[in-house]
């Protein structure tokens, strides 16, 4: 088996530095080693850069992929977005014959390789299946006795090769259930935070898919949402303040990060969690029930 | 003379010379240049029995003028393929060499804006003698394949391999988190940055997206 190594994208590392912490602290409780991966570059971002230029995504991804190769681990992915452009680009190495000729010999230029032998893995599908839900369990000191939402996600439901989209998606329910949390239904899980079309127009995310989402929300006894992608957290917590602007009642809920909300059941006090530049809502919820 | 012994020569005496991409077939000869190597390929095309220019077609693609200059050398088609960008905007005058390319040469430039340094006719060919300078029938505005809303995630990706910025205020958070300043990304090694750097400029990602390395910025904003 090979070693495991963090991709930790760019959004984490740089706005959610708090959620590295928590990813840190939740691997070295369960006793899993988990090396950086030095030198890695963004994933690149699948839906801005990605759309761009294929062939530039796929020879960035490719090096990614060839710094774990070479440092002989598997790669645990704590972004969304990160695991689909890694994901896709595995795939199309493995099964676009030119496309790996192509990227084979980019990647020659600089001096490494590609042979697609590490697997890459969501750190949902990581920690439920590689760690399993048992063995969390046990090491929870603190269980989360609330009421929680869940935003999967998009890229969440990304699958190259197996045809059950929900897989990923059923395993954070899982996980979060595992932490004692209660699991609250929407009706809207699907839908997209609206993060990648505010890259495009601000307004339209906002009433078109992050307003339908807090409405639907706010007929539930949700207590806060939880997150499994650094994008989408960073849309809710700061697009709740743009929906209420557009005149709509909604809640502010607070966001928390599924490794956030492990690392505190696990034992960790929320003023380790760098909350200074998280939303009003949020620092409240992690004082309230963790402080 | 062949295609094959066409092409051979050109690549022989100019050192940037590359195979184009099209120019198939056996009558078609196309070869990639830079824009100072025409002076002296256009002589070398001209060089056979049977050879005569034929004419320029000048393309807009956005970031540059593009030009091809089309020869006739014993019955094959050479085009010689250039660019100039459109911030330089002037190339030399093949006319020494091809007085027949003087009327083409000056079309282009009152279309598209682009000098032909040396070219000796100074009166307007197509367009009204007081058509105001700037203002150039054919030529489009400046600007490359990156959407507005990509053009900082591309900056920052071309500069220091991450999507978004990497800045102090990055560094103050991951302080007060108890973390490193940096993060084990590639910007925090200048081995691998310059290698994510060459990655990109080896995919043609430079070219196409229009990033100017010595700026740290796209061409156009």
């Amino acid at each position: 088996m090979n070693k495991q190594a963090f991709f930790l994208g760019c959004v984490i590392p740089l706005r959610f530095p708090g959620i590295e912490v928590a990813a840190r602290r939740v691997f070295g409780q369960l006793g899993i080693e988990c090396m950086d991966l030095d030198g890695y570059s963004c994933c690149p971002e699948p839906v801005v850069l990605g759309l761009t230029d294929r062939d530039m995504a796929l020879a960035v991804s490719a090096r990614n992929l060839a710094l774990a190769e070479k440092a002989g681990a598997d790669l645990v992915v704590l972004c969304n977005g990160c695991y689909e452009a890694l994901a896709e680009a595995d795939h199309a190495l493995r099964h676009d014959a030119p496309m790996k000729a192509r990227v084979g010999e980019l990647l020659a230029g600089i001096g490494t390789r590609y042979d697609g032998k590490i697997r890459i893995k969501h750190f949902i599908e990581f920690l439920h299946d590689d760690v399993g839900l048992d063995r969390i369990a046990k090491a929870i000191a603190r269980p989360v006795d609330i009421s929680l939402a869940l935003h999967y996600g998009c890229h969440l439901f990304r699958e190259t090769t197996h045809p059950d989209t929900w897989r990923k998606p059923r395993m954070m329910k899982g996980l979060v259930e595992a932490m004692g949390a209660r699991c609250v239904d929407y009706g809207l899980e699907q839908l997209c935070c609206g993060f990648p079309i505010s890259q495009f127009d601000k307004d339209a995310a906002l009433k078109e898919r992050l307003l339908p989402k807090l409405k639907a929300l706010g007929t539930t006894n949700a207590e806060a949402l939880a997150f499994c992608c650094p994008a989408c957290l960073n849309q809710f917590e700061t697009g709740q303040g743009g929906a209420g602007d557009l005149g709509a009642d909604v809640v502010k809920y607070p966001c928390v990060h599924v490794l956030e909300l492990l690392a505190l059941a696990f034992g960790m006090q929320p003023a380790e969690l760098c909350l200074d530049f998280r939303s009003g809502a949020t620092k409240d919820f992690f004082e309230c029930f963790w402080g | 003379m062949t295609p094959e012994a066409i092409r051979t020569l050109l690549e022989d005496g100019l050192t940037n010379a590359r195979r184009a991409h099209g120019g198939k077939g056996t009558r078609r000869v196309s070869i990639d240049l830079e824009a100072a190597d025409v002076k002296e390929a256009a002589p070398a095309a001209l060089r056979g029995e049977r050879s005569r220019f034929m004419t320029i077609v000048a393309v807009d693609t956005g970031l540059d003028i593009e030009l091809l200059y089309n020869f006739s050398v014993n019955g094959v088609l050479v085009t010689l393929r250039t660019s100039v960008p459109k911030e330089a905007g002037a190339i030399e005058t093949i006319t020494p060499m091809a007085p027949a390319a003087e009327f083409i040469e000056k079309e282009i430039s009152e279309l598209f804006g682009i000098e032909f340094v040396g070219h000796t006719r100074r009166t307007n060919l197509l367009l009204p003698d007081d058509w105001p300078t700037g203002k150039r029938p054919m030529r489009k505005p400046l600007v490359g394949d990156v959407i507005p809303q990509a053009r900082a995630s591309v900056e920052n990706l071309m500069i220091a391999g991450t999507s978004i910025r990497v800045g102090p205020s990055s560094a103050v958070k991951r302080e007060k988190a108890g973390l490193p300043r940096m993060p084990p990304l590639a910007s925090a090694n200048p081995d691998r940055m310059q290698e994510v750097k060459d990655l990109l400029t080896r995919s043609g990602f430079d070219k196409r997206a229009g990033f100017d390395r010595r700026t740290g910025k796209l061409r156009y904003k």
